[in-house]
């Protein structure tokens, strides 16, 4: 068990920081190349808006994953650090809300990609299908799930430890 | 106002005050306002708008805006700007802590966040100061304060997400941020001069001769002219806000790894995918606030807020009054990106009533908002400098009183006299008159 989640961890990882890295860097470059062919040679990519555009909705939704893992989500700790007794079993608790909410991603964005591959829609300028587009937000829903389960088996485990010392 | 939307704006609080990740709760308090109340919306459709709600050219600014914070902080770009700084008002009483203070604003000029500000700074900052002979009061007051300057000082994330749902000017809500970050890094300067200026536990530097702080400059000249790029570049209309950030981005790069050469080419997939993350924590935000949003928008709630405030309150005034200490006690439980998009579109349709500019409103936001970051007893900042000093709350809470009070003092003088900011953006021909068309989220 153990094994299991420190491999798939290190698969995921590899994934999503590479995914992540590249997709950053083409819309840096392709941004940057568009202000230097603008004042260099007049000419304008009219790719470059929607590419980047499509990098930033990858990089938000799978970049949330990799937040469950760093424990850099968002969230308000006021009553956490007010009251410590409670960052357990809250802890727990919004760890079961991340696991609804990726299983409505799973379930209703693959419903939305359905949806795209049914109307046979790509976009404006690049022609990429949008089902590609709407297939992040099932592949987010599954990256969540794994990631929140490794999360809480850490927690989990960390507390017995504690309780046992 | 209805009982349902009363239903369901307490599950919000509750939700987020039980530590459920912000997005999380505002999307799925949205959801449930649609499903037991109105439910023949469809949820498919609720969970497209949140799609799709990132689907925004205007964000790529964020992203890439964080990304040069990154590269500035894991280089040598911000230790240099710090030492320029230093060498220029350390032989000063109190001058270390006044390059502190500046170092935040300029390290603000780039990043656009409190709390890396906090980091970034805090952590080197505080432990020099009190080397330094500074009293630790003193340098853990200043240090969790003066990061505000990074939400104060353009380029600012919440100014970019409140341009977004408003559509004023982004250069020109930009401009209205140095005045108060101006003013309160002077008076931060005054306090700590006034609070040394006959110390003599404190270590004063020499006062440096021309030659050497042409040195210091000489050195420091890669990473002085970042901001000049961004502060050039946005407000000449050269570069629009995205293209400066992916300049900035680029130079700060080609910076670290050819010029100063502390940052290794393995470093930059780290750096990249970090600033990633962090961007992709705040702008998931923005969609769950858009699906929370249209709940709102839904049972027509800012328009019955708006109802509610105009019958109760007549002056524009005793309304700005009130939105300082409301704001003030929101910015303490939440960040500023929420609060702005959350409060932002209710609060935004009442100011053509009370006659008040929608930039100038902008501003006050996110200075309000800010100050509520390091307010007792709960602001952000506090714990992560608390952290850093390794000092208690109570200690803490101490310690940034005067700061807290300066801040305030400069927030109410931008409050009641809006020409002292709007002039600026004004003069540049970046201010628009009150358009009173809706604004969407």
């Amino acid at each position: 068990m153990a094994k299991l989640a420190v491999l798939t961890d290190k698969v995921l990882t590899f994934f999503e920081e590479w995914t992540l890295f590249i997709t950053v860097m083409v819309a840096m470059i392709s941004l940057f190349f568009n202000v230097i062919l603008r004042y260099g040679f007049s000419y304008s990519l009219s790719w470059s808006e929607e590419l980047v555009r499509e990098v930033i909705l990858y990089t938000t939704f799978i970049g949330c994953s990799v937040a469950i893992k760093n424990g850099s989500t968002v969230r308000i700790d006021a009553l956490v650090q007010l009251v410590p007794v409670l960052k357990f079993p809250l802890a727990m608790f919004s760890h079961l809300v991340n696991l609804a909410f990726a299983a409505v991603m799973i379930y209703f964005g693959i419903q939305l990609a359905i949806m795209q591959v049914e109307s046979k829609q790509s976009t404006l300028i690049l022609d990429i299908p949008t089902v590609y587009l709407f297939a992040i937000l099932p592949l987010m829903g599954f990256l969540m799930v794994v990631r929140v389960l490794i999360v809480m088996r850490e927690e989990i485990n960390a507390r017995r430890a504690e309780s046992r010392s | 106002m209805d009982i349902d939307v009363i239903i369901i704006l307490l599950l919000l609080l509750g939700a987020m005050a039980a530590y459920v990740p912000v997005y999380m709760a505002l999307f799925f308090t949205g959801l449930l306002g649609f499903v037991f109340f109105a439910p023949e919306t469809q949820t498919l459709m609720l969970v497209q708008g949140f799609f799709k709600s990132m689907d925004n050219f205007a964000l790529v600014v964020v992203l890439f805006f964080i990304l040069c914070g990154n590269i500035m902080t894991a280089g040598s770009i911000v230790e240099k700007l710090i030492k320029v700084v230093n060498s220029l008002v350390s032989w000063l009483p109190g001058g270390l802590g006044m390059a502190g203070c500046l170092g935040c604003g300029l390290f603000g000029a780039i990043s656009g966040s409190t709390v890396a500000t906090v980091v970034a700074l805090g952590g080197f900052m505080i432990p020099a100061l009190i080397r330094n002979g500074y009293s630790e009061k003193y340098a853990v007051g200043l240090m969790t304060t003066s990061p505000n300057l990074g939400i104060i000082i353009p380029p600012s994330i919440s100014m970019i997400l409140y341009c977004m749902i408003t559509n004023v000017s982004l250069q020109g809500l930009f401009l209205t941020g140095f005045v108060p970050g101006v003013l309160i890094m002077a008076s931060v300067c005054v306090f700590s001069y006034w609070t040394y200026r006959d110390s003599t536990t404190v270590v004063r530097m020499p006062v440096p001769n021309l030659r050497e702080v042409l040195v210091v400059f000489r050195e420091g000249f890669w990473s002085l002219m970042l901001p000049v790029i961004i502060f050039v570049g946005t407000f000449s209309g050269m570069f629009t806000a995205n293209e400066a950030a992916v300049v900035a981005c680029v130079y700060a790069f080609i910076v670290e790894l050819l010029i100063h050469k502390t940052m290794k080419f393995r470093d930059v997939k780290k750096v990249v995918v970090n600033s990633a993350v962090t961007s992709a924590t705040l702008l998931i935000i923005v969609a769950g606030a858009t699906c929370f949003g249209r709940y709102l928008t839904f049972e027509s709630v800012p328009a019955k807020i708006a109802e509610t405030v105009i019958a109760n309150i007549d002056s524009p005034l005793m309304f700005l009054i009130m939105i300082n200490f409301f704001l003030l006690v929101v910015g303490m439980f939440m960040d500023v990106i929420s609060a702005t998009l959350i409060i932002g579109p209710v609060l935004i349709p009442l100011l053509p009533t009370f006659n008040i500019d929608f930039m100038h409103f902008g501003l006050l936001m996110t200075v309000n908002l800010a100050i509520g970051y390091c307010t007792p007893p709960v602001g952000v900042s506090m714990y992560i400098a608390g952290a850093i000093a390794n000092k208690n709350i109570l200690f803490v809470s101490r310690a940034v009183l005067p700061f807290l009070i300066i801040q305030l003092a400069v927030l109410f003088v931008m409050t009641y006299f809006p020409e002292l900011v709007l002039w600026l953006p004004k003069a540049m021909g970046f201010w628009e008159a009150i358009d009173t068309s809706f604004p969407a989220l």
